[in-house]
């Protein structure tokens, strides 16, 4: 009865293990990080992010990242960078996709530019109709961006990124208010 | 985290240049423009771990440049000397003649600064207006208007060597 | 472009900064760092601070609390970094995707106002 037990213990710490690994970073970039030139890294879980808070300043920069932080779970980016175009095939794109082709994530947006010849996707995981997550892989003939938000992310948020962070506000952009700013 | 292009030894190679060239252009004083340059770098410094890519940073850099260039134009309510004798000027036209290279460095410098800056970033940097007006944080229209301005000056006083 | 915007082009070329430019703001980043350290940890006074306070436990609260400013202002500019990657590559679709999120937040309320 106690072996039963312990099997099934560990049956559910494996099960579950991976899954929160995953959860943190869903896809395995390990073979890109081997070729590229240039790797940046960050992860930030809830924890690191709720410290980080702590040592924002009152800058209108800061302010601004405290806000979209504060109810997030994680933040995770991985960006590679190529010395040489083609570095990574199609092959391996559709499989940086295939995570979020499940019935948990819409696929909102793909967008391919000719002018900056990069595409762009961009996932949303919707529990009960609100966004919980989201997910933008972008790539470039000499770099793959790869951007894993956990919690909840508003469309303010999303406009306030641009035109902040040193990020020059895109001209088509429009200010979504803030409920906070309208009361 | 490993980017190569991300210390300061590795912008100011790259960069030191246009940032005192921008400087330079705007404020016409060498040794302000030495100040300026120092200062902006400094400032690269203490964001360098927010800058989220080499794009990033250049735009910072050029922004900065023009607009710690500006202010300190304005801090001292310097207006640069420039003679409106266009006779002096020889009167054939070329586009490398060193004489008519100054005399322009020299009228670019007595426009006004807002005109100035525009008029640097787009000859010198090789901006599109729109690049420009994110740059200055100043309207698209008002770029251009400044631009236009700018070359109406410019080709007043220098028409009789640029026919 | 007319001749005017050709010699302004000419004119208006990119002057190398002077030579010794480098050298004096790698200085003054150099000073800067250290002016802004602890007072224990600027380079004259280093050894003179160990050997007086070796024995003393406020090095090791002291030393604690450094460090956490240390890894809060390394966090501080991790979260910076994120935002600033994510705000980049968003800025060609965010147009797109606010009009999505806006669109299902509409036929959500839809939704519930029909129920």
């Amino acid at each position: 009865m106690k072996m039963k037990l312990l099997a099934l213990m560990a049956v559910f710490l494996f099960a579950t293990t991976p899954a929160r690994a995953q959860a943190a970073f869903p896809v395995d970039t390990s073979k890109l990080a081997e070729r590229a030139e240039e790797t940046t890294t960050v992860s930030l879980d809830k924890n690191m992010l709720q410290f980080a808070s702590k040592f924002l300043s009152s800058s209108n920069e800061d302010q601004e990242a405290r806000r979209i932080i504060a109810n997030l779970d994680g933040i995770y980016v991985r960006t590679f960078e190529f010395k040489a175009p083609n570095s990574y095939s199609a092959a391996e794109l559709q499989g940086f996709r295939r995570p979020f082709s499940g019935p948990e994530w819409s696929h909102i947006v793909s967008v391919h530019s000719k002018e900056a010849d990069d595409d762009t996707d961009v996932y949303v995981r919707l529990v009960n109709g609100e966004v919980k997550g989201m997910f933008i892989l972008s790539a470039e003939k000499q770099e793959l961006t790869f951007v894993h938000i956990l919690g909840p992310i508003r469309p303010e948020d999303l406009t306030h990124l641009s035109g902040n962070f040193g990020i020059p506000r895109h001209p088509m952009a429009k200010e979504q208010p803030r409920k906070e700013d309208s009361q | 985290m490993s980017t190569p292009w991300r210390t300061l030894e590795a912008l100011l190679a790259k960069h030191q240049a246009m940032v005192f060239s921008i400087a330079l252009r705007i404020t016409c004083d060498r040794s302000l423009a030495e100040e300026v340059t120092q200062d902006v770098f400094l400032e690269l410094h203490r964001n360098l771990g927010g800058m989220a890519s080499e794009d990033h940073a250049l735009f910072w850099l050029r922004k900065v440049s023009a607009h710690r260039a500006i202010d300190a134009v304005r801090r001292l309510a310097r207006i640069p000397e420039a003679t409106d004798d266009a006779a002096e000027l020889p009167g054939e036209s070329s586009s490398s003649d060193p004489m008519l290279a100054r005399r322009l460095q020299q009228l670019v410098a007595g426009l006004p600064e807002n005109i100035r800056a525009v008029i640097v970033l787009r000859y010198q940097e090789d901006l599109m207006p729109e690049e420009i007006s994110r740059t200055l944080n100043m309207p698209v229209a008002t770029v251009k208007s400044n631009l236009q301005r700018g070359l109406e000056l410019l080709r007043r006083k220098t028409e009789k060597v640029l026919r | 472009m007319d001749d005017l915007e050709q010699a302004l082009r000419t004119a208006l070329q990119r002057e190398p900064a002077p030579e010794y430019l480098a050298g004096r703001i790698l200085s003054r980043v150099g000073q800067e760092s250290i002016a802004t350290l602890p007072w224990w940890r600027m380079p004259r006074v280093r050894w003179a601070t160990a050997v007086a306070l070796a024995a003393c436990v406020t090095v090791g609260v002291l030393e604690r609390e450094r460090e956490q400013r240390l890894r809060g202002e390394q966090a501080r500019q991790q979260v910076l970094l994120a935002l600033r990657i994510t705000g980049s590559k968003l800025r060609g679709v965010q147009r797109q995707v606010v009009q999505q999120f806006s669109d299902s937040n509409a036929s959500d309320s839809n939704e519930r106002g029909r129920q």
